[in-house]
């Protein structure tokens, strides 16, 4: 567990006699993603240890939040995936909730976790599912339309939000031309959308329910808990307070999704986030890691490739609580279509461990076909030469450049009389 | 392709086996037509058996013809053995002859080798016979007859060729490429080409997704399903509300019944306590028996009924009934004994009666008398001898009915029997006088027939007679008289005819109408007679004359009225004795109460007075009756009542002791009753119980909790909800209890239709969430793939692209491997000339050292014999070692190819076609025997490399 704390310049120090109000921030956790399409692969025991991870994340951040004494917990929403989660999860969340009494929790559900007739976010289908309803200290918002919520514990903030009613993405802009009801107060935007005047940060995420910075500087928000971006970033306004924050995803599970997570504990007044206030808290130890390992052709077998990954993995500092996802680079030998390593090795390495050979080519000395007179004068030589021809042309091009270069590979390891096979990620 | 061994049968006139051996140069060194030509020929024919439809020209012998055999006839063939460079060994067998024909057997097989309509060099060499000449069997006439055209063409199908291809590999690796195989074993077990895997994967794609928008439909529809169900939330929370309502009601109604129920059990507690302080005072009563004291009090009712009702008896006999029996007493003294005695209500209708009796009887007297006076006086105006007819008919009135009826019918009978009879002569006369007629016309007809037919005879007598006469005038009135005669007789039967008809009709049935009516006439007669007997005898039977019948026919006109007159008088005699009897019987009961009155002057005043005196008796007497009746009654029943009051009294007494000392039974009774009201009190408090059962302290204690229960629980309700502190119970309990039962019954069943609905919709829901994301997985999974393996197909088609047109590149540059493979003869062969080149037309243009330039194709024309047939040589022998690559190595046959070639040459040639021996099977034909012999001499290394036979002894191997 680490803190990383956001550093900012110094500003004037905020008014005691200003109200204050101290917040933590999470979302995106995507409990019961079934994580289809990942290149990671996680088979279904490895999903449900994520799940539990993200649980236990849960469970830490109630210890935070009574540790850090927050006032009220934010959650912009994507809390689970919808099209998966199972009534534990989605009871278990509300039950962490319940423990955050008389904590007020304000949910605006996100895409991923949309509010409708069968989410668990509505409290009709809540009730009927677990035969109780929501806690009474948390608040969802349940209108695709911005509105106005406020708290009996806390009379002097008023809190705006919205919903997603299904995972199709919004395209209204939801924050232009919002005002507030009491402007003297303190005004906390709990939002799931995308902001679309910057792309660093975004990942692989689609633009729903977009805002501009502008758009949210302008609407008045005090501070704006945002969701749906799975990496922490600020938005600040032009005094460089902080107006705004993605916390991004809690448990990373993701190829995008490198680096440090965790939950954003802070301190709101009128105008932002009390400078020095806002801080990263990680709630889980795993991360994801991407590595290269570069392979030659005096890597004969799979026991050689792996004893060479394991020294880059080490080397990397990877934990066995990692996920890992290897890219093999290089050359292998000819006769080495593809390592099939061993499944043991592979758990012993981490917690989930990928190695992707895509991009391993076979070491064919082109130099000599390319080059060599007599070489030249085979076919295989000039079907090297008319391959580094398109080689060239495709330039610019990843995917023609792929594509031509893996004809290049079959081509001669046809020529050589190998087998044809396709290069897997494994 | 070596040949082996080949044998010819009779093929011109070769016959016999010859061998070749491999890895030689095999030369046949013969003379001149010794058949050289003809065992390249044979060799040549039965690669390419000639077809006997080819045109040649007209002089020309075909080939088939040309080496039929010299010595014989029939058929002739030759025989291949062949050896393929995979070591497949082949017999090719033609016969030709009159029915050609070729066969390819697989000699280790032993099985025959389809040729497929094809010569076996079409089929196994790929190229024409002319293609094939061109390039392995070189005739020593067409050294230099090259046909580029063809020949180019047959180079250009060998480069392009797919099994042409120079490279093994390189053709292995074109067909991996092109339809590259992978092997996933949850599609096949087998290796599958791309496209059928793409294909499976696509399918198994659309498997997943459809289950996938199955499951996705499923979700959208339960989403409606789940928000309809959510419309039941408002019925059951309002349902809800009521039902609230409805306990807090119900409980409140069960707190006020629990309540009311300790009260009443409070004061039935206090009504209890009364009791028992009530039964202690009785107590002393409590021994008395009370099972007669219904009967004590029911005597003493009874003794007091009866004591009264004698008292009564007592009162109205003395003040009502003897002043009144006296008082009718007196009045029925009045009147007479026997009045007294028939006087009766009966008597007076009776003499009312007869009075109404007597006056309508006198009145028939007197209407009577005035009829009978009316008649005789219409008689007497009319002259009726009424004496006269009074005495006939009291004569006739003696008589018996019958006689009597028959004397007073007998004139009108008497007159209807004569008047018949008469009628009868009339009609028997009017008979005979038609009878009479219908004869006189029957003669007057049978006259005339008879007339005609004797003049019809005389006619015929007559004409006989003339014609005897045989005149001719004498014939001719015979003729005529015959005809006459004729017509006569005709005229005369028709006579006869009518007088025949005539008395059928008319005097037959007249004469018996006369007969019968004659007899008709007879008959009354004597009816007649006997009816005037029959009367005769009655008179006389009875002493009456004749006359009296006379009488009684004058009279008889009379008879009606004397009819009437004498019922007349009847009648009023028999009024008379009505009214007679009537006045009597009338009299009889006037008497009694008119003493003084005559039946005879009896008379309407009278009966009426007499009728009033018989109503006053009869009052009388009934009153004086009903007094006595009822005073007689009265005086039973006081008897009764005092015999039935002393009864009661002795039974009372003997019940409830006598009484005591100036004590009345009344008292004493009472007293009796009083004592008995106190036991049967006490008895009655003694069996008594508290109403609703409540007895026990644990019930009233059960009681109170329930109550504090409800209580407590309305205070809670209340606590939730203030505005039910107002609701007051509107019913019953029961009735409350049931209308709860029922809400909560409702509220049951909406909230099962809200969960059964949501459970449904839920399931779905949850399926969904479950098998969703497995197909979503899966879905991915499988498009990963997809793209992976469509990736390689592209790649691998694009690397089958380029390598295929590297190939056709390669193979399409024959020319420059023509080039070389001749440069490289050439060189082998001269060292005169070098740098060759070889277009595509196959020019070939060398480097002559000699004349230090290059010389073009056209000037190598202007070569020596030797030269150009050396060029010519190298460069068909290129060309076969091309095409050899593509189709294979050929054997090569050159057909006194060094013919005019030096020395020198001839040696260079030989072992340029020794070392061509080792890839070829290489045959060499000269007729120049001393050229090889010399060779073999200087150049023994050679020679090793040559086997050199002959022809002329068959059998022997080459």
């Amino acid at each position: 567990m680490h803190e990383t704390r956001c550093h900012r310049p110094a500003r004037p120090p905020v008014s005691d006699a200003m109200s204050r109000v101290r917040f933590l921030q999470f979302s995106d956790c995507h409990l019961d993603s079934a994580l289809a399409g990942s290149r990671l692969g996680f088979p279904p025991d490895k999903r449900a240890r994520l799940n539990r991870d993200i649980e236990a994340a849960l469970t830490r951040m109630v210890e935070i939040a009574r540790e850090e004494q927050v006032e009220v917990v934010l959650c912009p929403g994507d809390l689970w995936d919808d099209e998966s989660v199972a009534f534990t999860s989605a009871t278990f969340l509300y039950d962490t909730f319940a423990l955050l009494a008389p904590v007020p929790v304000l949910v605006a559900p996100g895409n991923h976790d949309p509010f409708n007739a069968f989410s668990y976010h509505n409290p009709a289908y809540y009730k009927s599912k677990a035969g109780r309803p929501h806690p009474r200290n948390v608040v969802v918002f349940g209108s695709p339309r911005l509105e106005r919520r406020t708290v009996a514990a806390l009379p002097d903030v008023d809190f705006y939000g919205c919903c997603f009613e299904a995972n199709v993405p919004r395209t209204d802009r939801i924050l232009a031309g919002v005002r507030q009801a009491r402007p003297d107060m303190i005004n906390i935007l709990v939002l799931h959308g995308s902001r679309d005047d910057l792309v660093a940060g975004r990942g692989e995420r689609a633009l729903t329910a977009p805002f501009s910075r502008d758009e949210l500087l302008a609407a008045g928000f005090d501070y704006a808990a945002l969701g749906h971006y799975h990496r922490y970033s600020v938005i600040e306004d032009d005094s460089g307070r902080v107006r705004g924050a993605y916390a991004g995803v809690p448990v990373p599970r993701g190829l995008d999704e490198t680096g440090d997570h965790g939950v954003l504990v802070g301190e709101i007044a009128e105008g932002g986030v009390v400078p020095g206030s806002l801080k990263r808290i990680s709630v889980s130890p795993r991360r994801v890691l991407r590595l290269e390992v570069e392979v030659d052709a005096s890597l004969l077998n799979a026991a050689a490739a792996q004893e060479r990954i394991s020294g880059a993995v080490a080397a990397a500092g990877a934990s066995a609580e990692d996920i890992l996802y290897i890219t093999l680079t290089g050359r292998t030998h000819p006769d080495v279509t593809g390592f099939d390593f061993d499944p043991a090795w592979l758990d012993d390495l981490a917690f989930h461990a990928v190695v992707d050979q895509s991009r391993v080519e076979p070491d064919y000395n082109l130099d000599a076909l390319l080059h060599d007179e007599t070489a030249c004068k085979r076919i295989e030589g000039q079907f090297a030469a008319r391959m580094k021809r398109l080689l060239d042309e495709a330039a610019g091009d990843p995917a023609r450049e792929r594509l031509v270069r893996q004809a290049l590979h079959l081509g001669l390891d046809a020529l050589h009389g190998r087998e044809l096979r396709p290069r897997h990620v494994c | 392709m070596l040949i082996r061994r080949v044998t010819l049968r009779s093929f011109g006139r070769l016959s016999g086996t010859f061998r070749f051996e491999p890895g030689c140069c095999n030369v046949v060194c013969e003379r001149n037509e010794a058949g050289k030509s003809t065992l390249v020929d044979a060799i040549l024919y039965s690669f390419y058996p000639p077809q006997r439809s080819r045109r040649g020209r007209r002089n020309d012998l075909h080939p088939l013809d040309k080496y039929a055999p010299w010595a014989g006839t029939g058929s002739y063939g030759v025989e291949l053995e062949l050896e393929e460079p995979g070591g497949r060994r082949l017999l090719l067998v033609n016969e030709f002859g009159n029915t050609p024909r070729t066969t390819l057997t697989d000699l280790k097989a032993g099985t025959p080798v389809p040729l497929d309509r094809q010569s076996f060099g079409e089929r196994f060499f790929r190229m024409s016979q002319a293609s094939f000449l061109q390039c392995f069997f070189l005739r020593q006439d067409e050294r230099e007859a090259l046909d580029r055209g063809e020949l180019v063409q047959v180079i250009e199908r060998a480069a392009v060729s797919d099994r042409r291809r120079e490279d093994a590999p390189v053709r292995a690796a074109l067909e991996a490429l092109k339809t590259p195989r992978l092997r996933y074993d949850e599609f096949s077990s087998n290796p599958l080409q791309t496209a059928t895997l793409l294909s499976r994967i696509e399918e198994r794609l659309r498997e997943e997704q459809s289950r996938l928008d199955n499951l996705e439909a499923d979700r959208a529809r339960c989403a409606q399903e789940i928000a309809a169900a959510e419309g039941l939330d408002a019925q059951i929370e309002a349902l809800s509300e009521t039902l609230v309502r409805a306990d807090y009601e119900c409980l409140a109604a069960e707190a006020a019944e629990a309540e009311a129920t300790l009260e009443r059990h409070a004061r039935l507690a206090e009504t209890q306590a009364a009791r028992e302080a009530r039964m202690a005072e009785l107590e002393p009563y409590a021994a008395m028996d009370l099972s007669r004291r219904d009967e004590a009090r029911r005597l003493h009712a009874e003794w007091l009924a009866q004591s009264d009702r004698a008292q009564e008896a007592r009162r109205r006999l003395a003040e009502d009934m003897q002043p009144a029996l006296e008082e009718t007493a007196g009045k029925l003294a009045q009147f007479a004994p026997a009045l007294r005695e028939r006087a009766s209500r009966a008597a007076v209708e009776r003499l009312r009666a007869l009075m109404t009796r007597l006056e309508a009887a006198r009145e028939e007297v007197a209407r009577q008398r005035q009829h009978c006076e009316t008649l005789r006086t219409a008689m007497a105006a009319q002259g009726m001898p009424l004496e006269a007819y009074q005495q006939v008919t009291q004569k006739l009135d003696a008589l018996p009915e019958p006689e009597r009826q028959m004397l007073l019918t007998y004139h009108q009978r008497k007159s209807e029997l004569e008047a018949s009879a008469a009628e009868a002569s009339r009609r028997a006369a009017e008979a005979e006088a038609r009878a009479a007629t219908a004869r006189a016309d029957r003669e007057r007809l049978q006259g005339r027939a008879y007339m005609l037919l004797g003049a019809s005879a005389a006619s015929v007598v007559g004409a006989v007679l003339l014609i005897l006469m045989n005149l001719l005038w004498a014939q001719v009135v015979a003729g005529l008289i015959l005809l006459a005669g004729v017509a006569a007789a005709v005229v005369g039967l028709r006579q006869w005819k009518q007088a025949q008809r005539v008395e059928a009709e008319q005097r037959d049935p007249a004469r018996q109408e006369q007969l019968a009516a004659t007899a008709e006439a007879s008959r009354l007669s004597e009816r007649l007679a006997a009816l005037r007997s029959e009367a005769e005898e009655t008179l006389q039977r009875h002493g009456l004359d004749a006359a009296y019948l006379d009488h009684l026919r004058d009279l008889g006109p009379w008879a009606r009225q004397a009819g009437e007159y004498q019922a007349a008088k009847q009648a009023l005699e028999q009024a008379e004795a009505t009214a007679a009897h009537t006045a009597d019987e009338a009299w009889q009961l006037v008497r009694l109460a008119v003493p003084d009155a005559e039946p005879q002057g009896l008379d309407t005043a009278v009966i009426e007075r007499a009728i009033g005196a018989f109503e006053q008796c009869v009052e009388v007497s009934e009153a004086a009756a009903r007094l006595e009746s009822e005073a007689s009654r009265v005086r039973e029943e006081l008897e009764a009542a005092q015999s039935s009051a002393e009864s009661r009294r002795a039974a009372l007494e003997a019940l409830i002791g006598p009484p005591s000392g100036r004590q009345s039974l009344s008292d004493a009774y009472a007293e009796y009753e009083r004592r008995c009201e106190f036991a049967a009190e006490y008895h009655r408090l003694a069996g008594e119980r508290p109403p609703g059962g409540l007895s026990t302290e644990e019930e009233c204690a059960n009681l109170e909790r329930l109550a504090a229960a409800a209580r407590a629980r309305m205070a809670e309700l209340v606590s939730q909800d203030a505005s039910l502190a107002s609701i007051r119970p509107s019913a019953p309990r029961a009735e409350l209890q049931a209308r709860l039962d029922d809400l909560k019954a409702r509220l049951h069943d909406l909230r099962l239709r809200r969960v059964n609905a949501f459970k449904d919709a839920d399931q779905a829901i949850e399926r969904w969430r479950r098998e969703g994301p497995n197909h979503t997985a899966e879905i991915a999974r499988l498009e990963t793939l997809r793209d992976t393996i469509a990736g390689f197909q592209q790649a691998a088609a694009l690397a089958h692209e380029e390598l295929a047109a590297i190939s056709e590149q390669v193979f399409s540059r024959w020319a420059v491997e023509i080039e070389r493979g001749v440069g490289g003869i050439i060189s082998q062969i001269t060292d005169r000339y070098s740098d060759v080149t070889v277009t595509e037309d196959l020019d070939v243009s060398v480097f002559s050292h000699e004349a230090g330039r290059r010389l073009s194709s056209r000037e190598l024309a202007y070569l020596s014999t030797g030269a150009r047939g050396q060029m010519a040589l190298a460069l068909r022998v290129a060309v076969s070692e091309y095409l050899s690559e593509h189709c294979g190595l050929l054997p090569l046959a050159l057909d006194e190819p060094f013919g005019h070639w030096d020395d020198e040459r001839f040696v260079a040639g030989m072992r340029f076609l020794s070392a061509l021996a080792s890839r070829h099977q290489v045959l060499v034909l000269s007729c120049h025997g001393w050229r090889f012999e010399r060779l073999v001499q200087t150049h023994p290394d050679l020679a090793k490399s040559l086997h050199i036979t002959r022809l002329e002894n068959p059998g022997k191997s080459l």
